[in-house]
């Protein structure tokens, strides 16, 4: 379905809410999920794909300690749902029956499927090829040639599958019924890790703790040397004597293990810390911890280059980590006919890791460069109903010399203070230009925008 | 009394002024940043902006295009790439205005410091940053000793400051290299077409002061950010003066 579609049947004022793709995110959940299961199994994987969808469990001699590999995957479901997501699970002989089972059995929401020993051929049989995980494109191609199912798939002789859709086609299938054994990488799910220093006399200097937190930087990041993992959250927490402790977040756009970078943005929020009494304990706690592998995302798009890319994301951690994530901001546009509503800020760290929408529109001036964040009432004199010709602001009168409008927006029903306005954006005879609004129901005007 | 001082004296000491605010001759390889305005990049030194420099705008009134001009010039030195810094302490930075002029918001950092000590260092590490194309913001008072910061920091950078100072500011050294004040041209242009008078004071190609005029351009866009129930009509009325 269309985004377009999705929109229409649920407005955005509803319950359902739109987020951009976010596969980086998406990642990231599953690796909590790897977390989760790992009580259940040695071996937990994540799903090879570029976009992965699934967890993989090596599930080999698991069941008997839960009664049956029924009962051990319904055991994995319930640990999936106390955490707010829901799932599918599938036990097959192979990765990819179990795969493609779990991604596409009908009605399978909370389902726990076991595919009985030597039937996962059967099982594969009436599924689409996509479940096979067949590329874009050679699915394409099969779906030109009505072969839409596995077994349509199969009922081609098998040595001419190469020379018609590929040597991908056969390695798929292959993987799918076992003839290739499929093995699973299995994620190294790093916990958390904290570092403490307790002082032996309590200080009252931030100076002093620099080198401390360095200390325990350095601590932090021999834990996960050579695991090819790097930090992307930190928080680092002073107990002060008589006071609530004070706790500090530090957020990257790319995970680092370089510990200069890290202290640095510390050092920058410290410029801005006034401690309230006197510190007894130091705590350093990387909360993210992700292969560093992450650092490839490519913020802009490649639209600043290499080096420049770099230097932009420095930028916006270091500005980030000092002034706060609430301040450092993405603008978006929004389609909303209400212009103060018409745009959205995130803040960057939370939205870096989302693929960039281009927001650019072609040269309009139909909206001012600057607006008010609230509209100021001026007074206005015109023909009624009509255009503006002179204006009374901020005890400066204006002269219109030229008005462009009435460019009418209302809101209606689905927002609960609707607003019914006429705008005009007006040229005074000085050469400034104004953005007005008549407010239709109260007959008041107001300026909410200039082309300073 | 002293002789007075040589033509050739007087032209050695305006160059070592000169070459301290930065402003020393470009080498004839050396050509400017264009600003996409091309009546305007003939006057300027270089034939457009250079690059790792301040550029000082100044309305003359409130509301005469300098911060929209601007935004334009930044959205054209951006369109290969490179990101833009705003400064928008005062919270009026409209991002659906900005996009209109061709600003790349997926690659636009607005910063909202709280308070003009923050903003500065701001300024100075957006300034610094080499991937940023242009930093941007009003700035009403600078200390001229934060200026020869901000100088420095864009030389580091190698990007552009686009200072915007509003009308009747004192006009301290700001160490920019070039400086603009930008005027609405009244009743010029068709439909909503703005035509500005930008005065050259400093970085023209020159000895005296330039000026230029250059148009905003409104061109429709085939989906409407809103829809537009009543289409607008343009009036021209008789100047009051």
């Amino acid at each position: 379905m269309l985004l377009a579609d999705a929109e229409s049947l649920w407005p955005k004022a509803g319950a359902v809410r739109f987020e951009p793709a976010d596969p980086l995110a998406d990642r990231q959940r599953l690796r909590e999920m790897v977390v989760v299961c790992q009580q259940f199994s040695p071996t937990v994987a994540i799903d090879v794909a570029e976009s992965p969808e699934a967890v993989l469990l090596d599930a080999t001699g698991c069941g008997f300690g839960f009664d049956g590999e029924a009962r051990f995957a319904g055991d994995v479901i319930a640990a999936v749902r106390e955490r707010g997501f829901w799932g599918v699970a599938a036990v097959a002989d192979t990765v990819g029956a179990a795969w493609a089972v779990a991604r596409h059995a009908a009605n399978a929401r909370d389902r726990v499927l076991v595919v009985p020993p030597g039937e996962h051929r059967r099982a594969l049989r009436p599924l689409p090829i996509e479940s096979l995980r067949l590329s874009a494109s050679t699915v394409e191609v099969l779906h030109e040639l009505n072969v839409a199912r596995v077994e349509q798939l199969l009922a081609i002789p098998r040595d001419q599958l190469p020379s018609r859709f590929g040597v991908e086609v056969l390695t798929c299938i292959d993987r799918a019924l076992g003839v290739i054994t499929e093995g699973l990488r299995a994620e190294r799910a790093v916990e958390p890790l904290e570092a403490r220093w307790s002082f032996e006399w309590p200080v009252d200097n931030a100076h002093v703790l620099l080198p401390v937190i360095d200390e325990l930087l350095g601590r932090l990041l021999k834990e996960v040397r050579g695991q090819d993992v790097g930090f992307q959250k930190l928080l680092w927490w002073l107990r002060v004597e008589g006071h609530d402790q004070v706790c500090l977040p530090i957020e990257l756009l790319r995970p680092t293990a370089v510990k200069a970078d890290l202290l640095e943005l510390i050092r920058l929020q410290m410029e801005r810390l006034r401690l309230p009494g006197e510190v007894t304990d130091v705590t350093v706690r990387a909360a993210r911890i992700v292969p560093l592998v992450y650092r490839q995302v490519d913020l802009f798009g490649g639209r600043i280059g290499a080096t420049g890319d770099e230097d932009v994301t420095g930028l916006i951690e270091r500005l980030s980590s000092r002034l706060g994530n609430a301040v450092v901001l993405r603008p978006r546009l929004v389609p909303d006919a209400q212009p103060e509503l018409a745009y959205q800020y995130d803040p960057w760290l939370a939205v870096a890791t989302r693929k960039p929408s281009d927001d650019r529109e072609p040269m309009r001036l139909t909206r001012p460069a600057i607006l008010k964040e609230r509209p100021e009432p001026i007074v206005v004199m015109s023909a009624p109903g009509g255009s503006p010709a002179w204006l009374k602001w901020d005890d400066r009168e204006y002269a219109i010399e030229r008005s462009w409008g009435p460019e009418r927006i209302e809101t209606g029903w689905w927002r609960a203070a609707d607003v019914r306005r006429d705008y005009f954006t007006v040229e005074t005879t000085d050469g400034e230009r104004f953005w007005l609004f008549r407010d239709l129901a109260a007959g008041q005007w107001f300026v909410q925008g200039s082309f300073a | 009394m002293r002789a007075p001082l040589s033509p050739e004296r007087l032209q050695e000491l305006r160059e070592r002024i000169r070459g301290i605010e930065g402003l020393t001759e470009r080498g004839p390889t050396e050509a400017g940043l264009s600003t996409g305005f091309a009546s305007l990049d003939r006057v300027l030194a270089g034939r457009g902006l250079r690059a790792g420099s301040l550029v000082e705008w100044r309305g003359d009134a409130n509301s005469s295009g300098a911060m929209t001009l601007a935004l334009a010039v930044a959205a054209h030195l951006a369109r290969d790439g490179g990101a833009i810094v705003v400064l928008d302490d005062g919270h009026e930075f409209y991002p659906v205005g900005a996009a209109g002029l061709g600003v790349p918001l997926d690659r636009t950092v607005v910063v909202r410091a709280g308070d003009p000590a923050t903003g500065l260092w701001v300024w100075e590490q957006a300034l610094r940053a080499p991937g940023v194309v242009v930093t941007i913001g009003w700035l009403k008072e600078v200390h001229d000793r934060i200026a020869r910061r901000f100088q420095l920091a864009v030389e580091a950078g190698g990007g552009l400051g686009f200072l915007i100072r509003p009308p009747g500011a004192r006009a301290p050294a700001t160490w920019a290299v070039t400086r603009f004040e930008v005027g609405g041209v009244v009743g010029s242009g068709n439909e909503l077409d703005w035509k500005l008078r930008v005065r050259v004071m400093r970085g023209q190609a020159g000895p005296r002061e330039a000026m230029a005029e250059v148009e905003l351009v409104h061109e429709a866009s085939p989906v409407p950010l809103v829809s537009e129930l009543a289409r607008p009509v343009a009036k021209r009325r008789k100047a009051r003066r």
